[in-house]
């Protein structure tokens, strides 16, 4: 549903085409903008393991983000727990299935110890649209690499830019 | 690339079989919801060599003469004597311990069997992945518990 500038009203009668255009039909934009401007993945069991040593999508179904933007920026975060006993880790976003940006890296602690990998993040000057965010990681040169669950993912559009 | 399967393979065994059969193809294996195989070099022959250490999963019959000891009973030996690897010359091999490396391999087939010992075991669980390593890369596995005396 688009969006319809709302009338400036001065002394005709209130109709209700008028209201449904100007009232109604605005709400459920402005509704919808808001429903879709936002998404969160929570993952509440089973552990993500890697032994790659390139970025690879960590789940390609639900630690993949779309929301639908103004222009805005956007407002990336994920909270989690790893472990990667043999050598460093790295925790990226793909923007876009093009742009991978680094967001974490880490050193291994040894294969007993889990270690904080939470981070967030500000992506700025993206166009209107349709913005996909996939959560990926790697370790550096031996062992694997665990992600843990109770993880979160999430992305979201600011009202304000920064 | 990935290669994608629907089904939880333990990470440290398809590594290793992946890994010995594709070479630096491959940047690595991911195991989640389902398994994937990451190719770096995506020719027809790796993706096909990917998906058929997929698909083969399980197709290889392994026994043991035991499956449940105590620890100091006499070593457990392994057995894959199916038609499958009868022309074969060597079939690879994945022991994990309580789901972590323990060890891994190539062992020669002779007369269309390959056997391995497994060495003085101490209480666990073992785990032994054995893997073609040719033709169409079937695999299968046998487990094996070891109580404390």
């Amino acid at each position: 549903m688009a969006w319809t500038t709302p009338k400036t009203w001065s002394s005709e009668p209130l109709t209700s085409s008028d209201l449904n255009t100007y009232i109604r039909d605005n709400q459920a934009y402005l509704l919808d903008r808001l429903e879709s401007s936002a998404q969160h993945y929570f993952r509440s069991s089973g552990a993500y393991t890697t032994t790659s040593a390139t970025l690879v999508d960590v789940d390609a179904t639900n630690m993949n983000l779309t929301i639908n933007t103004t222009g805005g920026d956007v407002f990336v975060g994920f909270r989690g727990w790893v472990i990667s006993g043999s050598s460093g880790y790295e925790i990226a976003v793909d923007l876009d299935s093009g742009t991978s940006v680094t967001l974490m890296m880490g050193v291994p602690y040894g294969t007993s110890y889990t270690g904080n990998a939470s981070f967030i993040a500000i992506f700025t000057g993206l166009s209107a649209g349709s913005h996909s965010f996939k959560l990926q990681f790697r370790r550096f040169s031996s062992g694997t690499m665990t992600l843990y669950p109770s993880c979160e993912f999430f992305a979201v559009e600011t009202v304000g830019d920064f | 690339m990935d290669i994608t399967y629907n089904d939880t393979f333990n990470v440290f065994a398809l590594d290793t079989m992946a890994r010995t059969i594709l070479g630096d193809n491959i940047s690595g294996v991911t195991v989640g919801d389902n398994s994937r195989i990451h190719l770096i070099n995506d020719t027809v022959n790796n993706q096909a060599k990917a998906q058929a250490i997929f698909d083969g999963s399980g197709d290889l019959v392994v026994s043991a003469d035991k499956t449940m000891m105590t620890e100091g009973d006499s070593d457990p030996v392994v057995t894959c004597a199916d038609s499958a690897i009868a022309g074969d010359v060597e079939v690879g091999y994945v022991a994990l311990f309580d789901g972590q490396p323990y060890a891994d391999g190539q062992t020669a087939v002779s007369g269309g069997v390959a056997t391995l010992n497994l060495i003085a075991p101490v209480a666990g669980i073992y785990d032994i992945y054995l893997y073609r390593l040719t033709g169409n890369y079937a695999s299968g596995s046998v487990q094996i518990t070891v109580n404390e005396v």
